[in-house]
């Protein structure tokens, strides 16, 4: 049976339904219809649910493109579809590559109308397709605090919406922006701004603080009466409802051009440490620096997320050492994995990826920082698949873990196949102590912590860490860099994580054998050698999460 | 044959980064609803890393896993038996079959997808790909691109067809 137009137009129709999921019954029997009886039918069903799934691959590489010149087009495109999670720090890494390469101006126009002619431009590829237009996205929301909106506003993005050029108006609270150029902004109401392109915005009114890397220098802030450009800092500004306005530099330098109410240009530098009061006339009058916060819990908010990111790029500098050291025999930083990837990457990088683990069901997040990537296991079978062959008999495994609740047989972190000797097992129990199982040639001997998970440390980022010394007998867990307790071992002399599921139970017995762990995980590490409290301690604190507290965000 | 899984587990990982995407798309073509298919394909998984020691290296990693899937979905039928979008027993095994024979071309029509992506104006590219990624649907793709959702359907569906129209003619001048 070969389908004449009007019934292709319909097929197409119905297969549209289909992957929308609004076929009617009625619908689904015409399609069924259709494909036991027309093999052209089947042709356009199976190429057409093919490219959906081609479809979803490609776009979710879209938002996966890393700073390679050769890929300059998907990194334009990457900014189009800034998603809610997008890390800042990819912001930056978008910034400053188009600082460094891209010369937007130089795009051309597109055309509106469907499928066009590729050959027929003059214009390389990527520019005919990925010009960033006054629709593009010129910053994105990022973080809000109590931030209510004016009622005079219909545009109320949702955090992580990507901005386009316009009015932003706030009642009370604080907003951060971060445009597309690097700059990052925190607005605080009751204020009235336009965002005017992605390195530039206008106040009417209300506070507003800005931090400016080197890449987005030109940062600009439009005043009733003239205009902050940054030089490279940190600086805020306030405008009155009258008018009036101060401009205060907190770091580096800032130019101010205005003119008065007589027309006089008005020009001043202000360096480090300097403050001007503008007045409604927009003459400007020298001013003591703020002793006091300047923006309240805005500027609180500012400080604690320059102290995430000086935190995450000691926590960098930290992971890149301990995935050199020949102690380290597994080493999962989660970060920087591709949205799509089912692979976790072991960091030591050794015998050609034979650490890298095999991911089975999870969901890639965010993790203890803004940007750093986590795995999520959120439903049973969710795992990742390791291998590591060898016999230890001293060895320290340490995690960051987020749990999200702790079940009947408690959350699993990682274990061997339980019929291997010195096969391991390594979770939190239902009543929220730390385990280490450890296989023996006649059974499995559990070494058990004090109740290391209270109620109230679900759902928040623990590090944990266990060691095992079968020289000298002694298993010692350790909660958030500090000693939790220790056990004497019996007979256990080795363990091995040989074909270990890591977030998953494994076989162990009395578990059920489908059960995941409920929660993330951001960091998990295998040392060969048995670590002292101090050194865990470091691993804590150059690893603690800080920043915005997740209840003080707004939905 | 190999038995040894922990020496060939980068093959594993490697064979299923390869082929995940036609795994999906073989179990989506069975099973269209994408949430009952990734489900599907996360048992399938499981099963060909613990039957992968039966894999022997060299011979076609995705004809055999397809066979695992075919399983897992023939099993998982039932489970969904009420879901609107489960064919019959009848269609079932025509558009497996049908499948089959289009590997080859699919992988072709795969690669020309890309070409007619960049075909797209950027509007159009922009609504089409913020649909289709992870989590998101039309409601996301129309908030995104500023579009009622009732807009956002009607602009998926002239979208779609003509990136199906463009990657058959694609494929039509890619193979004589």
């Amino acid at each position: 049976m070969s389908l004449n137009d009007l019934e292709i137009i319909e097929l197409y129709e119905l297969l549209d339904r289909l992957v929308e999921r609004n076929l009617s019954h009625e619908q689904k029997r015409r399609l069924e219809d259709w494909l036991s009886k027309s093999a052209e039918a089947r042709r356009i069903y199976v190429s057409f649910v093919d490219m959906s799934v081609s479809l979803s691959s490609y776009a979710d590489e879209s938002l996966s493109v890393k700073e390679e010149p050769e890929n300059r087009s998907q990194i334009v495109k990457f900014i189009n579809f800034i998603q809610p999670w997008l890390p800042m720090a990819a912001v930056l890494v978008v910034g400053v590559y188009l600082y460094s390469n891209l010369s937007l101006s130089s795009f051309s126009g597109n055309d509106p109308s469907g499928v066009v002619d590729q050959k027929s431009s003059s214009v390389p590829e990527y520019q005919n397709f990925y010009r960033p237009d006054r629709a593009s996205p010129v910053a994105v929301l990022t973080k809000s605090v109590g931030l209510q909106w004016s009622s005079n506003t219909n545009n109320r993005p949702e955090l992580g919406s990507a901005l386009e050029p316009g009015v932003f108006e706030i009642e009370r609270g604080m907003a951060q922006l971060e445009f597309m150029q690097g700059a990052t902004a925190i607005l605080e109401g009751p204020a009235d701004a336009e965002l005017i392109n992605d390195n530039a915005v206008s106040i009417k009114l209300g506070k507003l603080r800005a931090h400016v890397p080197k890449v987005a220098i030109g940062f600009s802030v439009d005043l009733p009466m003239g205009r902050v450009v940054d030089l490279g800092t940190d600086f805020g500004v306030a405008v009155h409802p009258e008018g009036s306005a101060e401009v205060f530099v907190y770091r580096g330098k800032v130019q101010y051009k205005g003119v008065d109410f007589e027309g006089n240009e008005v020009f001043n530098e202000l360096s480090a440490g300097e403050a001007i009061y503008l007045d409604s006339f927009g003459i400007s009058t020298p001013l003591d620096m703020p002793s006091g916060n300047f923006l309240g819990t805005a500027d609180l908010a500012f400080r604690s997320l320059e102290n995430a990111h000086r935190r995450r790029s000691a926590w960098m500098k930290k992971s890149k050492e301990l995935a050199a050291d020949p102690n380290t025999l597994l080493y999962y930083g989660f970060d920087g994995h591709d949205s799509w990837s089912r692979v976790v990457r072991d960091e030591t990088n050794r015998a050609n990826g034979a650490g890298d683990g095999a991911v089975i069901g999870c969901n890639w997040t965010e993790g203890r920082w803004p940007g750093k990537g986590a795995l999520e296991f959120a439903q049973d079978n969710d795992r990742v698949c390791l291998n590591l062959n060898k016999s230890l008999r001293q060895a320290t495994l340490v995690a960051w873990v987020r749990l999200n609740g702790l079940g009947a047989d408690g959350a699993p972190l990682v274990f061997s196949k339980p019929h291997l000797d010195g096969a391991v097992g390594w979770s939190v129990n239902s009543s929220g102590k730390l385990v280490l199982e450890v296989k023996t040639s006649n059974l499995i001997e559990t070494y058990e912590s004090a109740v290391a998970f209270p109620p109230d440390r679900l759902g928040k980022w623990v590090h944990l860490a266990t060691s095992f010394d079968a020289e000298k007998k002694w298993v010692n867990h350790f909660i958030n860099g500090r000693s939790f307790s220790r056990e004497k071992i019996n007979q256990a002399n080795s363990i091995s994580l040989k074909k270990g599921l890591l977030g998953h139970f494994q076989a162990f017995p009395d578990r059920n054998p489908k059960l995941s762990l409920r929660g993330s995980i951001d960091e998990f590490a295998i040392f060969a050698s048995v670590w002292d409290e101090g050194t865990i301690r470091e691993l804590f604190e150059v690893g603690r999460p800080q920043g915005f507290k997740p209840e003080h965000h707004l939905p | 044959m190999s038995s040894n899984l922990p020496d060939r587990s980068a093959e594993l990982v490697q064979l299923m980064m390869k082929h995940q995407r036609k795994l999906l798309s073989y179990i989506m073509t069975l099973v269209p609803s994408r949430s009952d298919a990734e489900d599907i394909l996360q048992e399938a998984s499981l099963t060909i890393c613990e039957k992968f020691s039966d894999y022997t290296s060299g011979t076609n990693f995705y004809s055999w896993a397809c066979q695992i899937a075919y399983w897992k979905v023939r099993a998982a039928r039932k489970k969904y038996a009420t879901s609107k979008v489960i064919f019959n027993e009848e269609v079932f095994e025509v558009i497996s079959q049908t499948r089959v024979e289009m590997e080859e071309e699919l992988d072709h029509r795969h690669r020309a997808l890309s070409k007619c992506l960049q075909k797209l104006n950027e509007r159009d590219r922009r609504m089409v790909l913020i649909r289709y990624e992870s989590g998101h649907n039309v409601k996301a793709a129309a908030q995104a691109c500023g579009r009622t959702i009732q807009g956002a359907y009607k602009a998926l569906t002239r979208i779609r067809k003509n990136l199906h129209d463009c990657v058959s003619l694609e494929v039509s001048m890619e193979t004589p």
